[in-house]
């Protein structure tokens, strides 16, 4: 049912190939379902935005793709989520190389109470990477990529929590860009920011998606608008959370959307 | 309309009453339960300084007899011989030793214990193990200096091969495991403080859980962790009833951990029923009990320092 409302691949001859693919996955906490069978592409180097109304699924589906659920106790996750075409819920698959190539930067920003250098080097450390000179490299390419080098430069040795919410959350857009992922993984990243520490997120994500596959989870469909390629629509129906509704190129599902629920949902009507 | 009504209604009951008054009530038992309360918390101070003072009034004299530098760094302590001796330092090296010991077995012990429960251990086994480690903290410690005397020091005599199993070692063993409990519950606390948002960004990264205990958690609670081990080395040098059972009660300076020693708590326990109320090796005694006093105030000053620190790291969250 899913597959028909679904046009990313086969319909719109712009998009890239599929980066991250989930078939079918459903996810349970205990005996509450939170995704229901949900099929979508991720398209490559691209800004997909989920949207939807809270508790509708959105940031579990985010976290499947990096195993985050996995912290949760009494998961349980059937169907397949690919990554390349493999299947990262298999038995053999390290979780630890998942999460080095799918990275996540949540919904508030929590740089590690450590210096500023010492979070951007926190990936790298844990990689294997001891040189000071390498890591001095990788932590000055990872915050002039996060738009926050000219800001911090001589405030390396300064607490990451010393910094204002918006440098925070690009220090942690750099702490993760410092593990060269290939996709990242962004958890209403702007909520706890202003307007304009906002759109400064917002720029970088159009400067990264020429490199890196994004996802984005936003509850502003207006940010969804701004930023994404592609957008999905979540939605809980009556007890029933974590259906896709609607999913396809933002332009094509913000000026015609092809369910009533979407449109309903894009026009304010409810959520 | 409803609301002249109202009002009208209003006057009505009230009437022959003036306008509403909030009249003074006299609350005599508040005042008396505030009394008994700041007396209460007067009297925590007034036993302080009197214990205090206490000490100060009957041990000071002692250098009345014996010079400061005879008393702290002379190596002799002769009660009873003619002229008498008092030097504290087999007893001061001794704790040093003995407490010493005891907390770097302890912080390894302690530390993993607490990041086991915070870090690792699922809920069911938390709830079990945390209550028995507390327990742990209960057991007597005359009890504990019996488990040492009969089960532990066979155990150290044939390991290193002594003449006795009472030891510095011993006790410092002895000693590890009691203030366990507190280091364990104290450090579990601050873990438990590190907000969850640290581990799952560490987590996100690819660090591995084991990367995440020791380059985040501990970390990030580090000040709870080292006041819990002051705590803890609190606890080792002010332990009087395990020391002076499983020690050895030697006099000489201790050389090496095994050997048999009295560390100053020791001395005073086993010594005091033997001086003269008032006589000079009563304060000796006494002013070993000042020492030992300035010693654990310090060590509970910085601990308190350093939760302090712990608990304004995170007021941000």
């Amino acid at each position: 049912m899913n597959a028909d409302v679904f046009p990313t691949n086969n319909g719109s001859s712009h998009l890239n190939e599929t980066k991250l693919r989930s078939q079918d996955v459903s996810l349970f906490y205990g005996k509450f379902q939170a995704l229901r069978s949900i099929s979508l592409d991720i398209p490559e180097r691209a800004v997909t935005a989920i949207i939807g109304p809270s508790g509708c699924g959105k940031s579990s589906y985010l976290r499947l793709f990096n195993r985050m659920n996995d912290l949760i106790p009494d998961t349980r996750t059937t169907g397949h989520v690919e990554l390349d075409g493999i299947d990262i819920y298999q038995r053999d698959v390290d979780v630890v190389d998942v999460r080095k190539r799918v990275g996540m930067v949540f919904q508030r920003p929590n740089p590690f109470p450590m210096s500023v250098f010492e979070n951007v080097a926190f990936g790298p450390r844990r990689h294997g990477i001891r040189n000071r000179e390498e890591l001095s490299d990788i932590v000055e390419r990872s915050l002039r990529q996060a738009a926050l080098w000219d800001e911090v430069k001589d405030k390396l040795a300064h607490p990451g929590l010393a910094l204002s919410g918006g440098q925070q959350q690009r220090l942690c857009i750099a702490r993760v860009l410092a593990v060269e992922p290939e996709v990242i993984l962004m958890d209403e990243p702007c909520s706890a920011l202003d307007p304009v520490a906002t759109l400064k997120i917002e720029d970088l994500m159009r400067t990264l998606c020429s490199e890196y596959t994004i996802i984005i989870v936003t509850h502003n469909m207006q940010q969804a608008a701004r930023v994404s390629d592609v957008t999905a629509f979540f939605m809980m129906e009556d007890d029933r959370a974590g259906v896709l509704v609607e999913a396809g190129p933002t332009s094509g599902l913000f000026t015609n959307p092809k369910q009533k629920t979407t449109e309903d949902y894009i026009t304010g009507r409810f959520g | 309309m409803p609301w002249s009504k109202l009002k009208d209604s209003d006057n009505k009951t009230n009437a022959g009453t003036s306008p509403k008054r909030f009249p003074r009530r006299s609350r005599h038992g508040e005042r008396i339960i505030e009394g008994i309360i700041t007396a209460n918390g007067l009297i925590a101070i007034v036993v302080l300084v009197g214990v205090l003072f206490l000490l100060l009034r009957t041990g000071l004299p002692v250098f009345s007899h014996t010079p400061p530098w005879e008393f702290f760094f002379g190596t002799r302590w002769y009660p009873v011989s003619e002229p008498p001796t008092f030097g504290i330092m087999p007893f001061f090296v001794s704790t040093l030793w003995v407490a010493g010991i005891s907390t770097l077995i302890a912080i390894p012990l302690g530390v993993g214990c607490a990041a086991y429960l915070a870090e690792v251990a699922p809920a069911h086994v938390r709830e079990a193990v945390k209550p028995i480690i507390e327990l742990l903290a209960g057991v007597p410690s005359v009890v504990m200096g019996f488990i040492g005397l009969a089960l532990l020091s066979p155990y150290v005599q044939s390991l290193f091969n002594l003449n006795t199993g009472l030891s510095g070692l011993t006790a410092a063993i002895m000693l590890s495991l009691m203030s366990l409990p507190i280091i364990v519950s104290v450090s579990e606390d601050a873990l438990n403080a590190v907000p969850h948002s640290f581990r799952e960004a560490s987590y996100a990264l690819g660090a591995t859980k084991w990367e995440t205990i020791i380059h985040v958690c501990i970390p990030g609670a580090i000040s709870g962790i080292a006041a819990s081990i002051m705590l803890g080395v609190g606890r080792a040098i002010g332990e009087t009833m395990t020391v002076l059972m499983v020690a050895g009660g030697a006099l000489a300076v201790p050389a090496s951990p095994t050997d048999p020693m009295m560390p100053m708590t020791a001395a005073i326990a086993s010594g005091i029923g033997n001086a003269v109320r008032g006589g000079p090796q009563y304060q000796a005694l006494f002013a070993i009990g000042i020492v030992l006093f300035i010693m654990t105030l310090f060590v509970n000053l910085i601990a308190d320092r350093v939760l302090e620190r712990q608990k304004r790291k995170f007021a941000r969250t």
